[in-house]
């Protein structure tokens, strides 16, 4: 069951009914039945890893805190790390590594004995784990006590909005409101559905509709001229803030509903004006993840080295958030370039920072939007690689980009793709007022309750009337 | 708090149900508009509609390229009309020529199709099916294939909006005669025959699972044009691989429920003339217009020389009854 199925509408309304009328106490079991049903509704068997999973990270975080010594505290914690990782390693890494050995061995002259094993991915995989991991993490570090009860623990690591897709929640927010829930009252599910709303348009309007005319291009690149790849890569990033945006506000929306706080993932990232600007507002929680579990402790470790010691602890964070999306040289040529533009940043950010100051820049409207479009130009360059068939296939995208001009590719889907380009201008519309105009066009917040329940109508008859009700999937499923 | 929401959530139900009735009826009167405006660039609408002549093509995107209507019309002395439509297959089609035999008796339909056609659907074209949905109402027939095939559709159906999904600025644009560059003669739509690579050929192996729905639904229309009078031509436009759809079990089911209903079959899908010659097709899968032009020629005597074959049949069966 995915968040955009006819299933879920159904589904939804009945958990939010039975969690009001559910004693605060139980509400962490009935939860926790609700999220293993969600999840067992996809595949039953993998629920049986996310139980493993939660029962590894409360065995070893517990023996962590009832450790005598400082060693055997990190041997838990090593134990715990090694033994969490060890599904994802082998549904998302097994084939490439082995394959690599393979083919290794196979230029000595060699036989390697295993097997390929091409069994799909557990859907969410990626994302329980780095939760588990940075509960097991802070216990260890001692900013927080083991949870206790495997039941609360369990409702962390598998909670139905956000095991599939994020956001990477942490257990230092979750644990207490799982503890001790808020009552549900008018306030929360009204401010969930309206960010359910909002998530289902970007969804269902925006990254579906412009995601068939990006699809159409990129699965034919070899057919396609340099001006339509120019395109089609620079929509692909809407596509995928639509898409995992959109994700993200249907389940912080979700989990409003039921009365539960969680942490923000999108910040309107395209009005970013650098690139370290623009990992503050995109993925938050991934970002948040790597940074205070690999970047600062790597950083830290490096102090001495100074400038130095920053740009290898940020080309070690993108290379592992690059191999985190997938274990293909793609993805570490997409993890390499984000490293590059941050550390060009980091070394220049002084003297830039300077230049501003000098010529009274940070405040000229023209100067906004040029870093917007130079930060936006930069990772929608990068997405190449993210969205490309292979590296020699991003490769020659990018080739035909610069040399093969041509005639715009709109025949037979014109009207699919105006669809997604009005959808887009509305997205655009809604963050730039938030974004610089806050307070003013307000829509579902406005007073008036004539305009907000219009804005309500409307964008259900622009997800009824523009929405790909397909049920698709979300792109971030794959990772 | 809950009497609030409760009252509130009425209150907008009542507010969602106004502005989806209101909307569908906008919808309707947009789409009548843009029929009666622009009917050649609303095949499916003009299809399920209004088509009325005496040959009509049906078919996917190959049927839409590949039968030339005038040269049909010179040819066989009837008014021709292609209904192929890019993207829609077998479910699709079944629909339209049950709600054109519901309203018009044409002479002949031309049904272009794969010899795999009694495998089972691929799922593009079960969601595609969703593009009838202003014929929701109107045609039983689509919507029993609907509540089958998807059972949450029925629900989600009863939403005037939703039926319209996707369709809406296709309505505006083509209500407002918003120009289309599309070059259209009697539903055909011609590809070039230059500016791009011609393909190579390939070997392909056809899918082979037979899907008993398909077969049911099959019979159900040639029941049907029989019952109306209507000659049902199943016919195979070519295809630049070479299949071994010979030697699938769907190929040759197809071929004894085609002879047990008498249906003719005219093949040409790994037709020489064409596999000789890429420079006829765009693709693979699609002729250019020089390739469709060729192939609607040699068409119309594979037509001529069955229609010879049938007169001598009868001739021979006449006079062996008089005997």
């Amino acid at each position: 069951m995915v968040f955009t199925s006819f299933h879920f509408l159904l589904f939804f309304p009945l958990v939010v009914l039975f969690s009001w009328l559910c004693p605060k106490r139980f509400r962490y079991v009935y939860l926790l039945v609700v999220s293993y049903l969600f999840y067992a509704n996809i595949n039953a068997v993998y629920a049986l890893l996310l139980a493993g999973v939660t029962s590894v990270t409360y065995v070893c975080t517990r023996m962590m805190e009832s450790a005598k010594t400082e060693r055997l505290r990190t041997w838990w914690l090593r134990a715990d790390i090694v033994l969490v990782l060890c599904p994802l390693f082998f549904f998302k890494y097994y084939d490439v590594v082995n394959e690599g050995i393979g083919n290794l061995l196979a230029g000595c002259g060699l036989g390697w004995p295993l097997p390929q094993i091409s069994w799909l991915l557990p859907v969410g995989i990626s994302f329980y784990t780095f939760m588990a991991i940075g509960y097991a993490i802070d216990v260890y570090n001692e900013e927080l006590e083991a949870e206790k009860n495997i039941g609360v623990l369990g409702l962390f690591v598998s909670f139905f909005p956000l095991i599939l897709s994020g956001p990477i929640e942490r257990a230092g927010h979750m644990l207490p409101q799982f503890r001790n829930f808020k009552p549900i009252n008018y306030g929360h599910i009204t401010a969930g559905l309206k960010l359910m709303l909002w998530g289902y348009f970007m969804k269902l309007v925006v990254a579906d509709r412009l995601g068939i005319y990006v699809d159409t291009i990129f699965n034919n690149a070899a057919h396609h001229n340099g001006t339509s790849l120019a395109l089609a890569s620079l929509l692909y990033p809407f596509q995928m803030y639509g898409d995992l945006g959109g994700y993200s506000l249907i389940a912080i929306g979700t989990a409003k509903c039921l009365g539960l706080e969680v942490m923000q993932n999108f910040k309107r990232p395209f009005f970013a004006t650098s690139m370290s600007e623009f990992w503050r507002r995109w993925h938050i929680s991934l970002i948040k993840w790597l940074t205070d579990y690999i970047y600062t402790p790597l950083s830290f470790r490096y102090r001495r080295w100074g400038m130095a010691g920053i740009v290898v602890a940020l080309m070690a964070t993108f290379l592992i958030s690059g191999l985190w999306h997938g274990a293909t040289l793609m993805f570490i040529l997409w993890g390499v370039i984000q490293g590059i533009c941050l550390s060009i940043e980091a070394i220049t950010n002084k003297r830039r920072t300077e230049f501003e100051k000098k010529h009274g820049l940070g405040h000229r409207w023209w100067y906004i939007a040029l870093s917007c479009i130079v930060t936006f130009l930069l990772f929608a360059f990068s997405e190449i690689f993210g969205r490309a068939a292979s590296a020699s296939e991003a490769f020659e995208i990018i080739r035909k980009i610069f040399t093969e001009p041509g005639k715009l590719f709109v025949a037979d889907i014109e009207l699919i793709f105006a669809s997604g380009i009005i959808a887009l201008l509305i997205l655009f519309f809604k963050d730039f007022t938030d974004e610089y105009l806050p307070g003013k066009y307000l829509l579902y917040e406005n007073p008036h309750p004539v305009i907000r329940f219009s804005s309500y109508l409307l964008t259900i008859a622009l997800i009824l009337t523009l929405g790909v009700l397909t049920g698709g999937q979300f792109i971030y499923f794959q990772f | 708090m809950m009497k609030r929401f409760v009252l509130k959530g009425i209150l907008f139900l009542f507010l969602l149900v106004c502005m989806d009735l209101s909307g569908g009826y906008i919808f309707d009167f947009l789409r009548e508009t843009a029929l009666k405006k622009n009917p050649s660039k609303m095949t499916m609408e003009y299809a399920m509609e209004s088509v009325d002549q005496e040959v009509i093509v049906v078919g996917s995107s190959r049927a839409q390229r590949h039968y030339v209507p005038d040269i049909l019309q010179d040819s066989m002395g009837m008014t021709v009309y292609n209904i192929g439509k890019g993207g829609f297959y077998f479910l699709y089609q079944c629909c339209v020529v049950h709600e054109i035999l519901n309203r018009t008796n044409p002479k002949i339909i031309i049904w272009d199709m794969e010899p795999t056609l009694l495998s089972k659907p691929r799922p593009s074209e079960i969601s595609n099916l969703s593009y009838l949905g202003p014929y929701y109402d109107s045609s039983a027939y689509y919507r029993a294939i609907m509540e089958e095939m998807c059972p949450s559709e029925k629900y989600k159906m009863q939403s005037r909006l939703y039926r319209y999904n996707s369709h809406s600025l296709h309505y505006f644009s083509k209500s407002l005669a918003v120009k289309k560059n599309i070059k259209s003669v009697s539903g055909y739509i011609p590809l070039p025959v230059e500016g791009y690579e011609y393909p190579s050929l390939q070997e392909l192996q056809e899918a082979d699972s037979m899907w008993t729905e398909t077969e049911k639904r099959f019979v159900g229309i040639i029941r049907q044009c029989q019952q109306n009078n209507v000659r049902l031509i199943a016919s195979f436009s070519p295809k630049y691989v070479k299949s071994n759809y010979r030697e699938t079990q769907v190929y040759r089911r197809l071929c004894s429920l085609l002879e047990t209903h008498r249906v003719s079959l005219i093949d040409c899908y790994n037709e020489s003339d064409f596999l000789n010659d890429p420079t006829l097709f765009k693709d693979r899968v699609h002729l250019n217009d020089r390739g469709a032009r060729l192939f609607t020629t040699k068409w119309i005597e594979k037509y001529k020389a069955r229609q010879e074959e049938n007169s001598l049949a009868s001739a021979d069966r006449a006079a062996g009854e008089k005997g």
